[in-house]
Order: structure tokens, then sequence, then C-alpha cells
């Protein structure tokens, strides 16, 4: 017998009793409703087109993380400090401090130079004028009581533009005789006060507490021309 | 579990956007601290040929020992850096530093006024720079 015919042989005995047991394993198996949802889904998901960009735990996290990069840096990551309109005021916001800037009503016509003088007419009575300065933009006083101090500031509108420390300040709205003020403590426990009284810019502080302040800034009036 | 920690993830990374929204950065005086300063002042105003430049800087009675101020009259060039045409200095051994000064203007143009200074509590001190609004004349 060759090598051919002995293969031949075996191959006839063998392959019908395979065939046999292969059958009798093979059965008609139903999926679960289940199951086939979720294959379905799946099936969904593999062919959705940004699928290979989140199939795996670390992908999802990446797009994530640049999704958040992508919104910092059109929003509170820009160079420009965040502006805040307040009222007749631009704030912009630095880390240590502010820069406060007139935003006039453009429809009224203010002084350009310092024409009518103000000043504090109530709460300074045993002070003594420790510093003062005047220019055709500006007036500025400084009352002295042992440690209490008050600052009082008089400035024409278009060249109010300060720098001020607000550090950690949470400002406030504050009414002063109908005016819009904006008031906040500073890190040294200075209570400060900007308006715009409808002709000039009002800037004061003191160390004399907040509810001091307001009452003294309610007293500032025209005192001359 | 792997939609868990997805979540998780994407819970932290939205509070922290809240809370990087809290505070604004600039790149404009970086990194100082407003400790002896209370308020830095700068104006400039232009009638005719004159230009008046205006600053004030102000710290805080008892803290602020010294204030070293210098005033710069600057014109903007076509490069779009300002050109310092003159400046001024003062020491002021005091909290308030007030400056005042005029000179002539020989060309139209874009003009502010920079009040920089170092304002001293003994001997630490904080250096401030500040620009009024520009004025074309």
């Amino acid at each position: 017998m060759t090598e051919k015919e002995y293969k031949q042989c075996i191959s006839q005995a063998l392959c019908p009793e395979y065939n046999a047991l292969l059958s009798g394993f093979a059965s008609e198996h139903v999926f679960s409703p289940e199951f086939e949802k979720q294959m379905n889904k799946l099936i969904k998901r593999r062919n959705k087109p940004y699928y290979t960009l989140v199939n795996t735990l670390g992908k999802r996290v990446a797009v994530i993380i640049l999704a958040f990069v992508l919104v910092s840096f059109t929003t509170v990551m820009s160079v420009e400090a965040l502006r805040k309109p307040l009222l007749d005021f631009i704030t912009n916001i630095f880390t240590s401090h502010s820069q406060i800037i007139s935003d006039p009503d453009e429809s009224k016509d203010y002084p350009n130079t310092i024409q009518s003088k103000y000043g504090i007419t109530k709460g300074v009575e045993g002070y003594e004028i420790s510093y003062e300065s005047e220019s055709t933009q500006r007036r500025s006083f400084e009352y002295k009581k042992e440690e209490r101090i008050i600052t009082f500031e008089q400035c024409t509108v278009d060249s109010f533009n300060v720098y001020t420390n607000t550090q950690d300040a949470q400002t406030e709205h504050i009414d002063i005789n109908g005016c819009d003020a904006m008031g906040w403590f500073d890190i040294h426990n200075y209570y400060h006060l900007i308006w715009n009284n409808g002709e000039y810019v009002i800037d004061t502080m003191s160390n004399i507490g907040k509810d001091k302040l307001i009452e003294i800034a309610k007293s500032v009036q025209k005192v001359e021309k | 579990m792997k939609k868990t920690i997805s979540l998780c993830v994407m819970i932290v990374v939205m509070l922290s956007m809240f809370t990087f929204g809290v505070y604004a950065t600039t790149s404009d005086n970086a990194g100082l601290r407003y400790l002896y300063t209370s308020s830095c002042y700068s104006a400039l105003t232009i009638n005719g040929s004159t230009a008046t430049c205006d600053s004030e800087v102000k710290g805080y009675y008892g803290i602020t020992t010294k204030i070293e101020i210098k005033q710069s009259f600057e014109k903007l060039l076509s490069n779009g850096w300002w050109q310092r045409l003159k400046s001024w200095d003062g020491t002021f051994y005091s909290h308030n530093a007030p400056m005042c000064n005029t000179t002539t203007v020989t060309s139209s143009g874009t003009y502010h006024v920079r009040t920089s200074a170092k304002v001293y509590s003994g001997s630490n001190y904080e250096s401030i720079s500040h620009y009024s609004n520009n004025v074309v004349h």
C-alpha cells in the first residue's frame, strides 16, 4: 500500500465519524434581546466617525482635557484682563490692583478742568489738613486726626484713570445722594468710595470705618466756585 | 467602571473651569503687590502747544515711608513704541507724592504720561507703573 492509498483509507474511515460528532454539537442558538441590543449599540458606536478618538479611556480623558484647554484659552486665560463695567466706570481687574477709568455718559457735557470745588462739609471736625495738592484736573486733600486718616479727591471725569489697591477686595454698590458709588475694603482695612456726581469724580478713602466714611461722603457738596 | 472614571474626570475639569473664572490675569504689572501703594493717578491735558502732565502716587500713613516718582511725557511712534520726550523725577519722604509739570508739544501725534514709582516701606519697596489716557494732538 502506498502512502497515498494509506491516507485515502484513513480519510474515508474517520471523516464520517468526525462529521457525525460536529452535527451532534450544532444547535440553533437564540441570543437574548438585551444581548442583541447591546451588540447593535456597539456596532452603531463603532460606525461613528469619531469612534477612533474616544474608543479607549485614555483617549476620552485626553479629549476632555483638550476641550478644557481650548475653552480656557479663549476665555479666562486671554491676555486682556476681564473688564467689568460698573455704570459710570470701567474696572480692569488685575491680580494685585484694579484700574478704574471713567466711562461717562457721552450725552453729558462734563467740565474738562476743575471749575467748581467740592469738599467734605461734615465729619472732619477736629481733623487737620495734613496734605493738599491741586492741579487743573484734580484736587487732593488728606485729613488727619491722630491715627485717623480721611482722603478726599475731586477729579475731572475725562482724566480719571487710577490704579488702586483692590487686592482680595469685594466691591459693592453704595448710594451716595442718588449716585452709584463703588465701595471696598483694601488689604490695610481702609474703606474706599468712588462715584461720579454728575460733574466730577469723587474719590474718598479712610480707616475710620465704612459707615462713618459713607456719612462723610454724603456730606460732600459744592464749597466754592 | 470606565464610564464612572470618565464622568469623574469631566466633573473635576468643569469645576476647575469655574474656579479659574474668578480671577483675571493680565500681562501688565504681573507679580506686583500693592502693599505700600493705595493709588496711582496719571493725567495729560494739551491746550494749544502746552502739555500738562499730572501724576500722584499715594501710599498709607504709617506704612509708606518714601516714594521715588518718575513722570515721563511720551509720544507714540509709527512702529507702535512710545518715545520718551521728557521726564521728571522726585523723591518724597512721605506717603503722598504729587507731581505736575508742563512742556511744549512741537508736533501732532498721540501722547500720554507714564508715572512710575518705587514705593518704600522702610527698606522694602514695590515698583509700580501707570499710564494716563492717550491724548491725540
